[in-house]
């Protein structure tokens, strides 16, 4: 992996010097026949906050960790891609058999300096990070760790098994026993060979080779095409739909989003290829109202390759949702709290109790899935033209959804001395593991695009999408109920076999596209391109089981206003003014319905060197972007482009980063 | 005859030769005297001579001296499409007309024929209020006669001293309707006009960007256009009406085709008149010295000499960087018709063409705004049609020699654009190829993108 990183240093610096050269570049044939293809991109972008980081509210969330100030730097990003591309079926002499048999090998190269330049910050954190856990692999005993951010660790083994009865009804297999759905008890004291036997197994996360240094044959494929068959071969990605610049219908392909805001970068430098087989056959050239239509499929065999959306919430990444404090400092906290000790505001350490910092430990556990062939992702769709006018697309697949959802395993029961009215002895997990998992789904849907020829004439596009056992964020089921001392007086009951619960989606999009608005002022014989776009989902599933697990486990909670709304999906803090007139933190649910929407302008100017565009984001959940850029083209082969990023509004969903606004600037190099 | 009057105007073209180099002021005078002939140079001493057989916005480049190109003769009968065109043109003029909307329908039946080959309407009345589409159709059919093909060709953006940018894209055409005979698509079931593929070779940044395009020959049915997007890896329908938009910022747009590529349906036409012109000319081709390589799969390369063709590709020049440097002029008879779009969102109000009344090639296509301001000019070179090695098909498309260039100037922003061809052996340039129908289709554009 060392050596991974190295090249992926030395390819960044080779960018660089390329770029330094400036002198013009063409693509390099590698043969006289001009069968085998050199091209390639480098690019340097670096992004500077332009705002400071809002603080956590409080424990449970809200602002941005660790803190950045105005005008310090929070990307240096530096790309390299190379392609070479061929021809074979030229070079091999098979041009009688085959209609195309060629490859294309783009390597890429990324080293982005946010860990090794600037105000350190993000150095700090993932020093802390790396060794948090480190100490915690050492630390496999059960003695008390230091403080310090909960480290991530990745593996396939689950935290604990769990068995199907011949009714479907889970049973949890833990260190201690056996026990039926719903209502385990709890293991008593961990048994640290146990725990010790599951962190072997483990990598731990690491957010510099993830999203800062990385040295990968990118894509890596075969064409081969003979007749009305078209096959593709090797890693590379897939996208079906017909959204622009985010998608809906063609969850195929992993997405890396942790090197830039939403909207702000390229989809297609966010799609994490995958090795995959995909074919095409023409069925139909025409026939009736049907013309041009085909089938197509892909097969990524899940005994070779299951990546996933890379994940991260901990708070040492600029891109990495904020997470608020760490959650063992919450751990820490609640723990002190539980036994008598003070919350402190922000991330700030608990004071008093009786338990000290480190005894409960925290983990995120990503559990990636197995590679088996069970966990392919497949699908099959139809595709072509109708009447002459309408192009559609009907198709179903299995994939991973793209958010990966936790559940909260509690294990390692430690017996905590407390008096009357408690329950002698007071029992309390010492060893929390959230395990996010990423949940197999399916969807079925349809796109449709037309182009409507009357007022503003534009092409309408749209997808909608049926999304089958998704995984799904509920509460009490994925972090389920762990009683404080208040609680347990008021009625609460520990409800401790969390779950993933599944949730049914009907997601779609309209987009109208104009492509005939001038604006003389820009120019009388280039016309402004227009993308609007409406992205929309409605929940389908009920709550009714949630409502019930709440009302036995935590009935107190149900009579307040704020917590008594169910819904799928991580409630979020935002702040609220009290009756008081102070802000405090308030839970806001996911609604069943949400929406998103877009709009994007894009102009040529100055004989088409200088493009200006800018992107507006608005959601009816009260949150907005704004995103404005432009690119000079200083040559055919240097480009210099420069852009502000800026989000508004409530903190929610996209105004999560609401106080991330940046500008920053890209250099490309091209070899064409 | 044809061979005769070639012969005579390279006669007067090398006795032209001759009188250039004798003293300037006597040029000058003698060119006052007899107007502009064969072997004199239009250039910014000339120019006068040469009001009013010029686009005006073309002239003025010459009285700058920012033009400069010799004049050749192009005598009447010089060039051909063969005998089989020929005779299907006679048979054309007595079964071929016009229905209200200007599709051609057949004289007896009414109907739009299965296939027509051939000049559609060989005898053109000025007097005919129906005479600029009848132009405007022969102009189209002498085109698809040339067949298939596959070309690549470099977009260049040129500001007065140089390149701004560049482009390559390799185009693929295929016709299913005005081709010879032999070369007729055996099942045309969409009534399909055309098909195109245009892929973006460079820069990198747009490499695999590729519009695939489908015009029907019913005269209401829009055309089917999508692209795929490599930026997004999706195929992306796009707006057939967008046809006048300057490709990415450039001065030269969808319609502008080979010379013109809109459909005639969807504008109104008028015949403005007819006048003698100075067109723009290939002088390889009026020579005949074309270089044309027989593909191995069928069809013709034509391999360019790597001559300076426009401005900026000769460091020695001094006149607008676009300027077209190896064209020669040569003095043709043309019919200009006026096009007013149908479609109010067109960016221009109306398109003014020059077409031959010979051999109905295209030769300046003026653009105006919607309130009658010049916007854009553009020309192409081209000249007479010559039989191909095989005798038995001919060309008559463009040029083969140092002006594969066509120039589309924004006349307000003094830039311009122009499609120019690269000079190498095997860069196609190819025409009466085969292609295979299931090549345009839907699917084909994921082969194109990465």
């Amino acid at each position: 992996m060392n050596r991974m990183r190295r090249w992926g240093k030395v390819g960044a610096l080779a960018a660089f010097g390329i770029v330094a050269a400036t002198s013009r570049a063409t693509a390099m044939f590698l043969d006289e026949a001009r069968l085998f293809k050199l091209t390639a991109l480098f690019y340097t972008q670096e992004r500077i906050a332009i705002e400071s980081s809002e603080g956590p509210e409080g424990i449970n969330g809200g602002g941005t960790q660790p803190p950045v100030g105005v005008g310090q730097l929070k990307q240096m990003r530096n790309l390299a891609n190379p392609v070479l591309e061929g021809n074979l079926n030229r070079f091999i002499g098979t041009e009688w058999f085959l209609k195309d048999f060629s490859f294309r090998f783009a390597g890429r190269f990324v080293y982005d300096g946010i860990y090794d330049f600037g105000s350190g910050q993000y150095a700090r954190g993932l020093r802390a990070y790396t060794q948090a856990a480190r100490f915690m692999l050492r630390q496999d005993s059960g003695t008390v760790q230091a403080p310090g951010p909960a480290p991530i660790f990745q593996g396939d083994k689950p935290v604990e098994r769990v068995e199907f009865d011949a009714g479907g009804v889970p049973r949890f297999t833990r260190p201690c026993g056996t026990f039926p759905f719903p209502f385990s008890p709890i293991c008593p004291a961990g048994d640290p060979n146990v725990r010790a036997a599951r962190i072997r197994d483990q990598e731990i996360f690491d957010p510099r080779k993830e999203f800062a240094e990385q040295a990968e044959a990118w894509e890596v494929y075969l064409n081969l095409a003979k007749g009305p068959l078209f096959v593709r071969i090797g890693r590379q990605n897939l996208s079906w739909g017909e959204s622009d610049g985010q998608r809906l219908l063609d969850d195929i392909n992993p997405l890396n989003r942790f090197f830039g805001l939403p909207f702000d970068e390229d989809l297609d430098e966010q799609r994490i290829p995958l090795w995959m087989l995909r074919a095409n056959l023409q069925i139909i050239s025409a026939l009736g109202p049907l013309s041009s239509t085909g089938l197509e499929g892909f097969w990524v065999p899940g005994f070779i390759d299951t990546t996933q959306n890379p994940f991260n919430i901990g708070g040492n990444h600029p891109y990495a949702p904020p997470a608020g404090c760490d959650p063992q400092l919450i751990a820490n906290a609640q723990a002190r709290s539980n036994t008598g000790g003070t919350l402190n505001p922000g991330c700030l350490p608990a004071t008093g109790g009786l338990i000290p910092d480190g005894t409960i430990k925290t983990v995120i556990y990503e559990r990636l899935p197995p590679q088996n062939i069970n966990n392919s992702r497949f699908g099959a769709r139809i595709v072509g033209v109708l009447l002459r006018d309408y192009t559609f697309s009907l198709g179903a697949y299995q994939s991973y959804a793209d958010i990966p959802q936790p559940r909260v395993h509690y294990t390692d029961l430690l017996s905590i001395p407390v008096g009357p009215p408690l329950p002698q002895p007071f029992l309390l997990p010492s060893n929390v593991v959230a395990e996010v998992t990423h949940g197999k789904e399916t969807i079925l849907g349809g796109t449709l695009s037309f182009f409507q020829p009357n007022y503003l004439p534009g092409v309408v596009r749209a997808e909608a999408g049926y999304f089958m056992n998704e995984p799904a964020y509920v509460d009490i089921a994925n972090k389920g109920v762990v009683p404080t001392v208040p609680d347990i007086l008021a009625g609460t009951t520990p409800f401790l076999d969390t779950f993933v619960p599944k949730a049914d989606y009907v997601r779609w999009v309209f987009g109208y596209d104009v492509f005939q608005l001038n604006i003389p002022i820009i120019s009388r014989t280039n016309n402004v391109v227009l993308i609007n776009q409406w992205f929309a989902e409605y929940n389908l599933s009920s709550t009714d089981r949630y409502e019930k697990l709440l009302a036995a486990h935590v009935p107190a909670s149900i009579r307040d206003p704020d917590r008594a709304v169910f819904a799928y999906g991580q409630p979020q803090p935002d702040r609220v003014r009290n009756s008081l007139g102070e802000e405090v933190p308030k839970l806001t649910p996911i609604p069943r319905f949400n929406s998103l929407g877009n709009n994007t302008l894009q102009a040529f100017m100055m004989h088409g060197l200088l493009v200006p565009q800018i992107t507006f984001v608005w959601s009816p959940q009260g949150w907005f972007s704004v995103l404005p850029n432009v690119t000079y083209r200083l040559r055919d082969d240097l480009l210099i482009k420069v852009g502000y990023s800026g989000i508004y509004g409530k903190f929610y969903a996209g105004g999560f980063f609401r106080d991330r606004d940046q500008i920053g600037v890209r250099l490309s190099y091209l070899i064409s | 005859m044809g061979r005769f009057a070639l012969a005579l105007a390279l006669l007067s073209a090398s006795l032209g030769g001759v009188a250039l180099g004798q003293d300037a002021e006597m040029a000058k005078k003698r060119a006052a005297e007899v107007g502009l002939q064969p072997g004199m140079t239009l250039d910014a001493s000339t120019a006068a001579l040469a009001k009013g057989l010029l686009p005006s916005e073309i002239l003025k480049h010459y009285e700058k001296g920012e033009y400069k190109n010799e004049i050749v003769a192009w005598p009447a009968g010089v060039g051909t499409h063969g005998p089989d065109f020929d005779a299907q043109t006679k048979r054309n003029a007595d079964s071929l007309t016009l229905d209200d909307k200007g599709t051609i329908v057949d004289k007896a039946s009414g109907k739009q024929p299965p296939y027509i080959y051939g000049t559609p309407f060989p005898n053109v009345d000025a007097k005919d209020p129906r005479a600029p589409i009848k132009i405007l159709w022969n102009y189209f059919y002498n085109y698809y006669w040339n067949g298939n093909s596959h070309n690549v060709v470099d977009l260049v953006w040129v500001n007065p001293t140089g390149a701004d940018r560049k482009a390559g894209q390799d185009v693929y055409f295929k016709y299913y309707d005005g081709l010879a005979p032999d070369l007729r698509p055996p099942d045309n079931p969409l009534n399909l006009l055309s098909q195109f593929i245009a892929a973006t070779i460079d820069p990198q940044d747009l490499y695999g960007t590729t519009a695939l395009g489908w015009r029907y020959r019913d005269p209401q049915q829009r055309d089917s256009v999508w692209a795929y997007v490599p930026a997004l890896r999706r195929i992306r329908g796009l707006s057939p009406a967008n046809r006048s938009d300057g490709f990415l910022g450039s001065d030269m747009s969808q319609d502008d085709g080979p010379f013109f590529d809109g459909k005639p349906e969807d504008f109104n036409w008028k015949l403005v008149g007819e006048e003698e012109i100075f067109r723009e000319v290939d002088p390889y081709r009026m020579k005949k010295e074309c270089t044309l390589v027989t593909l191995p799969e069928g069809g013709w390369r034509t391999v360019f000499p790597a001559v300076p063709n426009l401005g900026f590709q000769d460091p020695q020049w001094k006149g607008v960087a676009w300027a077209p440097v190896a064209a020669q002029l040569a003095r043709r008879k043309v019919w200009i018709i006026e096009g007013v779009p149908k479609d109010k969102y067109y960016l221009y109000g109306k398109l003014e063409l020059r077409i031959d009344q010979e051999n109905w090639q295209g030769s300046y296509n003026r653009k105006f705004s919607w309130q009658g301001e010049l916007l854009n000019s553009s020309s192409v070179s081209q000249g007479p049609g010559w039989g191909l090695p095989d005798g038995k098909h001919y060309l008559s498309v463009g040029g083969c020699g140092g002006t594969a260039a066509q120039i589309a100037e924004n006349v307000k922003m003094n830039r311009a654009t122009v499609a120019t061809i690269s000079p190498k052996a095997d860069v196609p340039n190819d025409r009466y190829i085969a292609l295979d129908p299931s090549f345009f289709d839907y699917q084909t554009l994921y082969r194109f993108g990465k």
